[in-house]
């Protein structure tokens, strides 16, 4: 399987130009409603007027 | 991702002064045999815990992508990227590697200007800065990250790139 979730590193998108077309610095952060591992949803908007947020991307590989 | 305990210092640093450190869960960078590709949600919920055991990482809160990596996808794609957003929702970092020394500068900068703020100090103009960083290789980790995730990924790794980023067992055994 290729797409998103490939199944070889081969297949990876690394050198995709996205990175720095998207969520650009000055502009608003793309919104996400995300599971924490406890079930609970975490939004980005929730911290808004309250803390600044840090997002690291990562995978176990 | 980067090595999980630089982040954790900087997290028990700033959270005190309202920063709110993630981890997002995305797709595996190199899957193998012990950690393949994801092919359902559930499965990627699990590897996700199994981040959290396998790095120990108990204090910075780790997010799951969905599926088909929306957010991974509106942030950029990259395996390893950093991204500090400040409270107006605003990016003000975005860096395509972790580098929890840049990190550290950047959020002791947005430290700053709270303290500014707070203090009424005026601020002359909101500007930006841009810098090529250079990201050193470190073996170790690669390989036990990559051993961590199975032959498959070595050998991934080698067909893809022709050079693995660290000595293999018959070099070293050459030394």
């Amino acid at each position: 399987m290729s797409g998103y979730n490939y199944e070889s590193f081969g297949q990876c998108d690394i050198d995709a130009p996205d990175f720095w077309s998207v969520a650009t610095i000055g502009t608003k952060a793309p919104d996400f409603c995300l599971t924490d591992l406890d079930g609970n949803l975490v939004s980005l908007s929730s911290f808004a007027g309250k803390k600044h947020v840090m997002l690291e991307f990562g995978s176990i590989t | 991702m980067g090595e999980a305990p630089p982040l954790t210092k900087l997290y028990r640093e700033y959270r005190t002064a309202n920063f709110q450190f993630f981890i997002v869960y995305a797709r595996e960078a190199h899957p193998g045999e012990n950690y393949p590709h994801h092919i359902s949600l559930e499965q990627k919920l699990v590897h996700a815990c199994t981040l959290r055991d396998l790095e120990q990482i108990q204090e910075i809160p780790i997010l799951v992508d969905d599926f088909a990596g929306t957010t991974h996808r509106a942030y950029g794609l990259l395996p390893n990227m950093t991204y500090l957003i400040d409270r107006d929702g605003i990016v003000v970092y975005k860096s395509d590697w972790g580098d929890a020394q840049e990190l550290d500068g950047v959020c002791a900068s947005l430290a700053r200007v709270d303290e500014m703020k707070a203090s009424r100090v005026p601020i002359i103009r909101q500007g930006i800065s841009q810098r090529l960083h250079w990201i050193p290789m470190d073996p170790v980790q690669r390989e036990r990250v990559y051993r961590r995730s199975g032959e498959k990924a070595i050998r991934d790794y080698l067909n893809a790139r022709g050079s693995l980023p660290y000595a293999t067992d018959a070099e070293k055994a050459k030394r």
